[in-house]
């Protein structure tokens, strides 16, 4: 009797807590909507600081509700580089602020301050440089964030306490460097770090910079050019660099057009060897226009920019498929004058000569004869035909008495004269070449030889 | 008849057979004196306390120096060596002279030795001689001859390559090669008049063939800067011991400016400069290069006699590099040269061992083996002309390479040729580079390159500087710059960027310890290096074309019987 009574006691005791648990339960929903509904208030009405607060306690409660959830987990890395960014970047920051003071003021002065403590850990370091960060840090940040396996109210408040944590930080860092630039405008160069956040936090696809783009005031408007050119350049955003042009010109009251930003931003990387985000940029542009003159001029662009980085075999290929997917195209001839002269920069004489041909008789290239007839020229040369190239020499001669390229013919006709000891034809042409194209390097070495023959 | 009375009958062949042997007994124990740099002849004044033959390079047609000590109460100045070959006699026993040998300059340092001092009288050769060859030297004064010498042509087992000095000059940091195919050990004997005894720290001073080692001396006065400093070093191995000496100069200085000479610190670049320049370019200008060599040294004595602390610098250009970079290289105490140029012939024919990742890094070594123990500065154009090694302007991250390629070769300064005309932003980052510079400019006055460092993966190349018993500076160079060659000229291919972590390892040398690895920004976690059994491993991140650390060595214990 007594065990039955004890064992009624004991199921009591269960149902009693399974119901206690029910109700804390029922209590901590009540209270986590409760928050959501407070943060949500919070951020409507602009309280930004106070809706960080109480986002911060859903955010650990909903981390502690979901632990093995992976996209959690991203957004917790996230946190924790921003948070380490901003941190760096403030100390080191107000370090130099504080630095920049200490020099400002005079010895007398300084005597009556209390010493600065000079932080041991910065000493003998320098500021890791902003795409150094960046970089370190891209991976955490380098696919979009999907908050996935949790509910539909904690997701909405995820990307809303993410967006509006990284806001604050962003705005946190922006106003250190304002700060320190203002103390010494020499440290211009600090608002790079304004941007390494901004950067890992807005995605390149979406590239929405409404919500940040006042960090393009805070800079000033001739330092937007650097910026601009380090989004480009260092960390690979020509979206955000694009937007900081457009920003630019905005402020200006200048129009602002995307092929004109697609030109000057690719020759940059072509300056400096990024040929493949020059490519990428003037294929972006290419895909949003329909007017095909201009693709061709912008896909010969990209041909002309691997020719002046010295990678001449893509710039000939380039230019060959070019040709291929736009044969009628009014640049037909300027697209094929570029492929042989890249040829000619490898040397392949013999492959011009067995092309061009064909070329010379197309109507299209037509405008471009003198430069066309000039390669078949040089590769008669280069293949020891010389009676034929002295013969399609004399003719280009005739015919375009003023056209540069025919410097480099006569001077090799010069030269020849003078093997052949014709001093006095040798002379006239020289005379003739220096005279017509004092420019061009056939003409400063046209120079050189009269000279000499003067001499004699 | 007793033998006293006897008539002298002169037996001439038996006083031929005996001045032959005599002059061949003197002429050896000359020779072997020499080898072991003891005192050899002693007429007048000057003393000859040693004497060493040397060829840098295969460039190179090698030099002699003797070592002397004025022993006399004037002082002397302007010597003029005269050389005659001698030519062994079949039997061995003795030699004969041959024609004079000439030579392209011979240099006096200091230009005046003072009583009881001690030079070096540096001869350049014209061309080179065989080995074994052996000389007669005699050494003229303005009085006439001082001294005379045997010179035997065989390379010094061990060859001083850099002797640099802490910036307060109070502590030296002398560098050792080994040159022969055994093990050696050297040791520190001297350091301007003071014997060392056991009181210097050593380095790896048990050096495998080829390897470089230090040995690092505080001494008890701060030196002056370009002061002349004596140094003996000894070099022992199983069979034999072996001394040699220098005459170096007192130097705290890294310059780092424009050639041009315009300063600019608001680049980062330095405001002034400690070096004089005397020439500029003895290789295609001021006569024949004996003409130019005389001129150079002529000056060089005149302005001693007005400041005889003062430094000399000299531009070697590009005319017949590297070969005139190893004719003229011995003569200043600074030469800029441009590692940059190539000589495409002289370095396709040299063969590509792991050493030579780079045209700009082989051309820098070879600066930097001409001008040894004295300092190579580093001529970098910022903004090329047409007919350099590369197409277009270098960019920002071209410049650090070329700029970390000559430092890891040994550059001791770096002057960008120019004033750069640079974007906003790439101005910045060239000012980044030379505060990097700044920054490690205590440490590059001291180092010297090792061949310690190396990574696990192909893309990326790393170099080491011994920078005295503090630290190992590496230097991880990421090889796709300049690395597509066409017609003739070098380019950077495109790619995008990332952070590569890469493998690096390190030898540390025995008795010491990595305290700490650095990078330039911050220190490493420990989770991210690790020391064990004389080697360090750690993790390069590399985003730039460049990438330097700081491995922190501590001497853990003695191992040759020296101490602190």
């Amino acid at each position: 009797m007594r065990k039955h009574w004890s064992e009624i006691i004991i199921v009591a005791l269960i149902l009693i807590s399974i119901r206690a648990g029910q109700r804390t339960t029922c209590d901590a929903q009540v209270k986590q909507q409760n928050l959501h509904l407070e943060f949500e208030q919070l951020v409507q009405t602009g309280q930004n600081s106070k809706a960080i607060e109480t986002g911060r306690v859903l955010f650990e409660r909903i981390v502690s509700k979901y632990p093995d959830n992976n996209s959690l987990h991203e957004l917790q890395e996230r946190f924790k580089v921003a948070q380490y960014l901003v941190e760096f970047i403030s100390r080191n920051l107000k370090y130099r602020q504080k630095k920049s003071i200490e020099n400002a003021i005079s010895l007398e002065i300084k005597l009556e301050l209390p010493s600065i403590r000079t932080n041991e850990e910065e000493r003998g370091y320098l500021l890791e440089p902003p795409e150094q960060l960046y970089w370190t840090h891209f991976k955490s940040f380098s696919h979009e964030l999907s908050i996935q396996g949790v509910s539909t109210v904690d997701a909405k408040f995820l990307r809303g306490y993410y967006c509006l944590r990284m806001q604050s930080w962003v705005r946190e860092v922006a106003t250190v460097v304002r700060k320190v630039i203002i103390t010494n405008p020499e440290f211009s160069d600090l608002s790079y770090y304004s941007f390494v956040l901004p950067l890992l936090y807005i995605d390149e696809q979406e590239n929405d910079w409404k919500e940040l783009e006042y960090l393009f005031a805070f800079v000033d408007s001739d330092y937007l050019d650097a910026i601009s050119d380090f989004c480009l350049l260092r960390v690979d955003r020509p979206g955000a660099s694009c937007e900081i042009t457009k920003y630019q010109a905005k402020s200006r009251g200048k129009s602002f057009s995307s092929i004109d930003w697609a030109l000057t931003a690719s020759a940059k990387c072509a300056e400096n060897h990024r040929l493949g985000l020059a490519e990428k940029i003037l294929n972006t542009a290419i895909d949003a226009i329909g007017d095909k003159e201009k693709v061709v001029e912008l896909r010969l662009k990209i041909a002309e920019y691997y020719g002046k980085c010295g990678d001449s075999i893509t710039a000939a290929k380039r230019c060959k498929q070019i040709a291929g997917d736009f044969p009628d195209s009014l640049l037909y001839g300027k697209v094929m004058s570029s492929y042989f002269a890249y040829l000619a920069r490898q040397l392949k004489a013999k492959q011009i000569l067995t092309e061009i041909d064909s070329v010379l008789e197309s109507p299209s290239c037509q405008w471009y004869l003198s430069q066309l007839m000039y390669l078949k020229w040089w590769a008669l040369r280069k293949t020891n035909q010389q009676i034929l190239a002295k013969k399609i020499g004399e003719q280009l001669i005739e015919d375009h008495e003023r056209n540069p390229h025919i410097a480099p013919i006569l001077l090799a006709h010069a030269t020849d004269a003078l093997s052949n000891q014709q001093y006095e034809k040798c002379r006239l042409l020289l005379v003739r070449l220096t005279k017509n194209f004092p420019e061009t390097n056939s003409a400063r070495q046209a120079q050189k030889i009269l000279v000499r023959l003067d001499r004699k | 008849m007793s033998i006293f009375n006897a008539p002298i009958w002169i037996n001439w062949k038996v006083v031929r057979i005996t001045l032959t042997i005599l002059f061949g007994y003197s002429c050896l124990v000359s020779e072997a004196s020499t080898s072991f740099s003891n005192e050899i002849i002693s007429k007048n004044a000057l003393v000859i306390t040693g004497t060493e033959f040397y060829r840098r390079s295969r460039f190179d047609v090698g030099e002699i120096r003797i070592f002397l000590k004025n022993s006399g109460e004037e002082p002397i100045s302007v010597c003029r060596p005269e050389f005659s070959r001698l030519i062994d006699i079949k039997d061995g026993q003795s030699h004969k002279y041959g024609m004079e040998v000439d030579y392209l300059y011979s240099k006096l340092s200091p230009p005046v030795l003072m009583p009881d001092r001690n030079g070096e009288l540096l001869v350049k050769l014209l061309e080179t001689t065989p080995d074994n060859s052996k000389f007669k030297c005699n050494v003229y004064g303005e009085i006439g001859r001082l001294s005379e010498t045997i010179i035997s042509i065989k390379e010094a087992p061990v060859w001083i390559s850099y002797a640099g000095f802490s910036e307060d000059l109070d502590k030296i940091y002398v560098y050792g090669q080994n040159n022969t195919k055994t093990s050696l050990k050297i040791k520190l004997i001297e350091v301007a008049g003071i014997s060392v005894g056991d009181n210097y720290q050593s380095v790896n001073n048990c050096l495998q063939p080829g390897d470089k080692g230090c040995l690092v001396f505080k001494m008890p006065n701060q030196r002056t800067l370009g002061e002349y400093i004596h140094i003996v070093v000894s070099a022992k191995s199983k069979e034999r011991e072996f001394q040699t000496r220098r005459i170096i100069r007192a130097v705290n200085k890294f310059p780092l400016s424009s050639g041009g000479g315009s300063f600019s610190p608001r680049l980062g670049l330095d405001s002034e400069h400690a070096f004089v320049q005397i020439m500029s370019c003895p290789a295609h200008a001021h006569g024949t290069h004996k003409e130019a060599a005389g001129k150079f040294i002529d000056d060089c004595y005149q302005r001693f006699s007005q400041d005889p602390y003062f430094l000399s610098k000299m531009w070697i250009c590009r005319s017949d590099k590297p070969r005139a970079w190893y004719t003229f290289g011995s003569l200043p105490d600074s030469a800029v040269i441009n590692p940059v140029l190539l000589v495409s012939q002289a370095y396709q024919s040299n063969d590509k061992t792991c050493d030579q990742f780079c045209p700009f890094f082989w051309l820098a070594t070879n600066a930097k083996k001409a001008l040894e123990p004295n300092r190579f500065f580093a001529c970098i154009p910022v903004n090329p002309e047409n007919n350099v090694f590369s197409h277009s302007n270098h960019t920002p991250d071209e410049i650090k390479f070329l700029v970390y390629c000559a430092i890891s070769a040994g550059a001791k300064g770096i002057l960008y040729r120019d004033t750069p005309s640079f974007s906003r932003l790439s101005q910045d980052k060239f000012v980044r580079l030379n505060r990097e510079l700044r920054l490690l400019k205590p440490l590059l006055m001291m180092a010297e390159p090792v061949n310690w460092a190396s990574t696990a993966d192909d893309n990326y190349v790393a170099r080491s500087l011994l920078c005295g018993d503090e630290a190992i500076l590496v230097i991880v160079f990421d090889c796709r710059y300049f690395s597509e060659q066409q017609n003739r000229m070098l380019r950077t291919p495109a790619f995008g960027k990332a952070l590569r972590v890469v493998k690096t390892q390190v030898k540390v040398p025995e008795g010491f310890s990595v305290t700490e690895v650095k990078s330039m920004y911050a220190p490493l976690s420990t989770s991210r290096w690790r020391m064990e059994k004389g080697r360090l491993d750690f993790e390069a991140d590399m985003i730039d074309s460049v990438q330097v650390y700081k491995a922190i060595l501590r001497f853990e214990s003695s191992i040759s019987g020296t101490k602190e």
